[in-house]
């Protein structure tokens, strides 16, 4: 098992930079998310060999590959859509990548052979490309990546073009295979459930950047700015309007709430609230109880809420809050959630909140 | 009352009108070429005709040179079609506009610029001599098969470079990338990858420029010299010159015969690759990579300008050049412009060329549409597959000759329906392409709206196709103006279209007022070319 660490790679164009520094420990999945046109298939391509960076190194299992040719930097990768070779059969396709190792006619048969029963294709050796269905493509080409026996795996967007159910299956399929075969693997996607699913660690760009790099649950409950919380969903980010003393409390007042900062002092004298925001994970806020109110004291963070809409979505419902303007989405359960309409008071216990910054 | 419900259904659908119409302009004047065999039994006729060495020496002839001018049309705009397609580079507009010229420029304008330029008084030997100080030109192959098979070619080449290109720039990016990850050379990416990506296009280009040149007719006829010429030259010999109907039938029906095969290679080719133009995704093309790929290109850039643009640029030289009594004086001016508007006849020339050229062009876009939408319903049958590419496979000259004896005098109408016919596949190929016809959700949104049948066609698949049907209809204007085939083989007395005009002028060497008319039909053709470009560029 080997490990990837990308140094500083960038990559200009004249309307985007992609800069980024990763590391996929050995054996590990790193899940990378990001809005389309983020820069992660460009980093993916950097990482294969298929781009040229313009600095910056790609480090495999130690050895520094940033000028090596693409297949002989143990990196395999599985495309979006496929890119199955429509002209070869299905045995063409596993084949492809085994030419170099000049295998007698019988290896070479026993060898895809054992491939495609890996992923649950035997038999399917004559098939065309256009013959298979979408799930059996997509493992077609993983088959044909693993032929290679590549250390690093690169997946970009492989599941996009599937439908829920299928993907959900199919990547359950390929985390099987990278902890059976121990491959180290990046994994890109725009589909954040799938990358907070199949990472390891999960790293959010934006812009050609990378924001946070961290275990899925660190990245959902702690996220580092503004825009990844956004990205994540995880919780609301109020604007905060001022800071203030309460009690000998730091507290942030936003336009419909206040919630004191537990352990935090003004270090900036020349702090300005405008790109400073209060963040709290969405399942930490609660319908505020008046006669624990008292009681509670500066331990909580109180804001009041309008819901707009509330969603059903089976065991939960999903209500589309405004608080002071501020649109965000908070997750009840079927008995506690509001009515459309109805303003309500929330708490949210004072070590649950932080707050992030408009990098 | 009764006769009212079958007109209903004739105006709701006028593909039913105008199919079987367009099916008898293709197949009464065929069935009337055709017919003269069956004088004294087809047999015996068809065993006479191939017993005639010029028969056969005829048919070696024009396949020849019809694959030679394909293989030399693909060695020329193959680099031209790698550079449109995977590199970026000033100047690449220009060589991508030259892919109209085939289309646009007659073969007759094309013809008269390879004399003035590769002729033996042509600007090339002239520059030859006076560089190098030879006493003969060195240039002398223009009238044999090589002049044939160069102009056919350098005709042709941006055929192959628009085709390939096109299927270049769409082919698979992921595909290469996911072979040189599995290890595979540049070379091998390219054999096992690209190449079979982009097969299917060169194969329709080169069938097609295949069918093209062997219906050529007046390239053959300036070029080809008094011997042997093509089935179409020698068709044409024997029923106008030798009147002799059954072995001209007989060329017809044996050269529609191979142009059928070659017809059914291309639409197999064309399926394929309209197939692989589906699954497309374009990706942008790069910059030079080194020094060497910049030296290329431009060497293949000069190649072009002095082969191909060279004889075209020298008919706008020539129809500017006044020729004095004194042999070699010359001055530059508009001369020739004025003596030919002087000429009797001149307007109606201009005015015949406009009219048939329109209706020809109207015919053959509204039989195009008619058609598009009418594939759209029948499905994937043989025959809706087949059918509409059939006038690609009948060449005007068999038409011509079938309308005439169908209607024992030529005629304008017999004109403008065999250039409606010929035309037709081209303009068909341009509407088909529209998103308004290839896409059937608008025309389900469009009835689930509450339109008709009708209503969906006029009010949604009309409007959105009617870019496309404009440069279909550009199109097929360009190639019956321009068209000098069928009038050359059928004139009509009293009869006069530029075309004609410019052939009778260049026949009779005066070259530069055929040089001033060749340039005023180009612009003719060519201008809805560049209007419709001027457009959607500030679209």
């Amino acid at each position: 098992m080997v490990s990837l660490e990308l140094r500083d790679l960038v990559k200009s164009w004249p309307d985007m930079t992609v800069s980024a520094s990763l590391v996929a420990e050995a054996g590990t999945i790193l899940a990378v998310a990001g809005p389309s046109g983020c820069g992660k298939s460009t980093l993916l391509r950097m990482v294969a060999g298929l781009i040229k960076p313009d600095s910056g190194n790609v480090i495999v299992g130690g050895r520094d590959v940033t000028a090596a040719e693409p297949h002989t930097r143990g990196i395999g990768m599985v495309f979006q859509d496929h890119a199955l070779f429509p002209h070869l059969d299905v045995a063409g396709n596993v084949a492809y990548g085994l030419r170099r190792l000049h295998l007698g006619r019988a290896d070479l048969a026993e060898r895809i052979s054992r491939l495609l029963a890996a992923v649950d294709l035997s038999g399917f050796e004559h098939r065309k490309p256009h013959e298979l269905s979408g799930g059996e493509r997509q493992r077609v080409a993983l088959a044909r990546t693993l032929a290679i026996e590549p250390s690093v795996v690169l997946f970009d967007e492989p599941l996009s073009s599937l439908d829920a159910a299928l993907r959900k299956r199919l990547r359950s399929d390929i985390v099987e295979e990278q902890r059976r075969l121990g491959f180290t693997a990046v994994y890109v996607t725009h589909d954040l459930e799938e990358a907070m699913a199949i990472g390891d660690s999960l790293a959010i760009m934006d812009s050609g950047r990378v924001l946070q790099c961290n275990p899925p649950r660190t990245v959902w409950s702690e996220p580092a700015c503004v825009k990844v919380a956004r990205f994540m969903g995880s919780g609301p980010c109020l604007p905060v309007l001022r800071l203030e003393e309460r009690l000998g409390v730091l507290t942030a007042c936003t336009a419909a709430g206040e919630f004191p900062l537990a352990g935090l002092a003004i270090q900036d004298p020349g702090f300005r609230p405008e790109n400073t925001y209060v963040f709290f994970e969405r399942s930490a806020a609660r319908p505020h109880a008046s006669d624990a109110a008292a009681a509670s004291g500066a331990s909580y963070g109180k804001f009041s809420a309008v819901c707009l809409r509330a969603d059903f979505a089976g065991d939960a419902v999903d209500c589309l809050m405004d608080s002071g303007g501020e649109l965000f989405t908070l997750r009840f359960d079927r008995e506690t959630a509001p009515a459309a309409g109805t303003i309500t008071s929330y708490e949210v216990p004072a070590g649950r909140c932080s707050l992030l910054t408009d990098s | 009352m009764p006769m009212k419900a079958p007109l209903r259904r004739l105006g709701v659908r006028p593909g039913a009108v105008l199919f079987p119409a367009f099916g008898l302009l293709l197949l009464v004047p065929l069935a009337a070429a055709f017919s003269p065999l069956f004088d004294g039994g087809m047999f015996s006729n068809l065993v006479r005709a191939f017993s005639e060495p010029r028969f056969v020496r005829s048919f070696g002839y024009g396949i020849a040179q019809a694959a030679a001018s394909a293989v030399l049309a693909a060695l020329v705009g193959i680099p031209g079609a790698f550079l449109l397609a995977r590199r970026q580079f000033p100047g690449k507009k220009i060589l991508s506009a030259l892919s109209a010229v085939p289309f646009c420029v007659p073969p007759l304008i094309i013809a008269i610029g390879f004399v003035l330029y590769y002729g033996r008084q042509g600007f090339l030997n002239r520059a030859l001599m006076a560089a190098f100080g030879l006493t003969e030109p060195p240039l002398q192959f223009l009238y044999s098969f090589s002049g044939v098979v160069l102009a056919h070619g350098f005709y042709n080449f941006p055929v192959v470079m628009r085709f390939v290109g096109d299927a270049w720039a769409t082919a698979p990016r992921r595909h290469e990338d996911a072979a040189r990850l599995l290890g595979a050379s540049e070379r091998r990416v390219f054999l096992t990858v690209t190449l079979p990506s982009i097969l299917p296009a060169f194969g329709a280009a080169m069938s097609l420029v295949f069918l093209m040149c062997f219906y050529s007719f007046v390239i053959v006829l300036l070029f080809g010299g008094p011997g042997v010429g093509t089935p179409e030259v020698e068709l044409y010999r024997a029923a106008r010159f030798e009147f002799d109907r059954p072995l001209a039938s007989a060329f017809a029906l044996v050269e529609t015969v191979v142009a059928m095969l070659v017809l059914y290679a291309y639409s197999m080719f064309e399926r394929r690759a309209a197939a692989d133009r589906r699954e497309a995704e374009r990706s942008a093309p790069s910059g030079f990579r080194n020094s060497r790929g910049v030296f290329l290109a431009l060497l293949y850039g000069a190649f072009i300008l002095v082969c191909f643009i060279g004889p075209l640029a020298s008919i706008v030289v020539e129809s500017l050049t006044m020729r004095t009594a004194a042999r070699g004086a010359f001055t530059f001016g508009f001369g020739n412009y004025t003596s030919l508007f002087a000429r009797r006849g001149f307007g109606a020339a201009v005015l015949n060329t406009l009219v048939l050229g329109l209706s020809s062009a109207a015919l053959a876009a509204a039989t195009g549409f008619a058609f598009s939408v009418g594939m759209k319903r029948t499905g994937s049958s043989l025959m809706a597959k087949i059918l509409p590419l059939l006038p690609l496979g009948i060449s005007s000259v068999v038409l011509v000759y079938g309308w005439n004896a169908v209607l024992g005098t030529p005629s304008v109408f017999a004109l403008a329906a065999v250039q409606a016919v010929s035309a037709y596949p081209f303009a068909l190929r341009a509407i088909q392409s529209s998103v308004g016809l290839s896409d059937e959700r608008y025309v389900e949104a469009a009835r689930s709206l509450g339109s008709s049948r009708l209503g969906a066609t006029l009010r949604v698949r009309l409007p959105m196709a009617a870019p496309s049907i404009a440069s279909g209809f550009a199109l097929a204007f360009a190639m019956s103006a321009g068209d000098a085939n069928a009038i050359i083989a059928a004139p009509v007395s009293g009869f006069e279209t530029l075309a004609l005009l410019l052939y009778r002028l260049a026949g009779s060497y005066r070259l530069n007022e055929a040089c001033a008319a060749a340039v005023l039909l180009a612009v003719a053709t060519g201008f809805i070319f560049f209007w419709k470009d001027a457009r959607d560029g500030l679209a």
